[in-house]
């Protein structure tokens, strides 16, 4: 298990994609290495591999504020990110894995998925600004944190536009997001 | 058990040391450079280096 990586069970789509960089960002400016399962292929394997990475690491953040009915298609909310919050409970209840529940709205979790009626959410309320105070109130962190972790995701949402990938939800493209936060990171905290 | 509301942020993650993150998010030569271009200009011009001459050590938020 490595105690600097933090699996990210968040929604991959448009509307999340500045939370998701202020996400990432957030946990880089505090030392964080971000992992998903972007990293995965879609092979048969693919389960063992998931549970496998969510193993290695001490934490995961599972932002469960976008569960509903898909648009199109059987009208179906999809159940990989309840499913993979359980498996992060799974683990967490056998080992010393934590992990965080984020959401948008307060009290709708207690409706949504009320076996965890006791364990209290993290609120971003849908804002990058949101998404940094809710990492921030997450973790124990230090009073410069919070500048640097603005200016980070400030610098990170800038190369986000400029990169022009038309998703960041893939592989390469979450790969370059993250070593682009390490980079700013290593940047923004030299002296 | 609940989880607290403040986790303890390890020294490994204190360290920043990002030990295996070339390995893990392996990049292509043309990204890598695009990426360096873009650290180079964000330092540059766009804002890191006002800021921290604004803070004077410490940082602000300016816009990038």
């Amino acid at each position: 298990m490595r105690e600097d990586h933090v699996f990210l069970n968040v929604p991959f789509d448009k509307k999340y994609e500045p939370l998701f960089v202020a996400l990432v960002g957030a946990l880089v400016g505090l030392g964080f290495q971000p992992r998903s399962v972007l990293e995965i292929n879609n092979t048969n394997d693919r389960l063992q591999r998931l549970w496998s990475l969510i193993a290695e690491c001490r934490f995961s953040v599972h932002d469960l504020s976008r569960v509903e009915p898909a648009s199109r298609g059987f009208r179906a909310p999809r159940f990989n990110m309840p499913f993979e919050a359980g498996l992060a409970v799974a683990f967490g209840l056998a080992d010393k894995h934590r992990w965080l529940l984020f959401e948008a709205r307060p009290y709708r979790i207690q409706q949504t998925l009320s076996d965890l009626n006791g364990f209290d959410p993290i609120i971003h309320g849908g804002t990058r600004r949101g998404m940094i105070r809710a990492v921030l109130s997450a973790f124990d962190t230090r009073p410069a944190d919070e500048a640097r972790i603005r200016l980070l995701v400030n610098g990170l949402a800038s190369y986000r536009r400029l990169s022009k990938d038309p998703t960041v939800f893939d592989r390469r493209a979450y790969a370059n997001l993250v070593r682009a936060a390490v980079g700013l990171r290593q940047k923004i905290y030299e002296p | 058990m609940a989880h607290p509301r403040k986790l303890a942020i390890p020294p490994a993650a204190r360290k920043g040391r990002f030990e295996d993150v070339q390995k893990t998010f392996p990049l292509t030569p043309v990204d890598a450079r695009k990426i360096d271009a873009f650290l180079e200009d964000y330092v540059e011009t766009r804002g890191l280096k006002k800021a921290k001459a604004k803070g004077k050590g410490s940082l602000s938020l300016v816009k990038g």
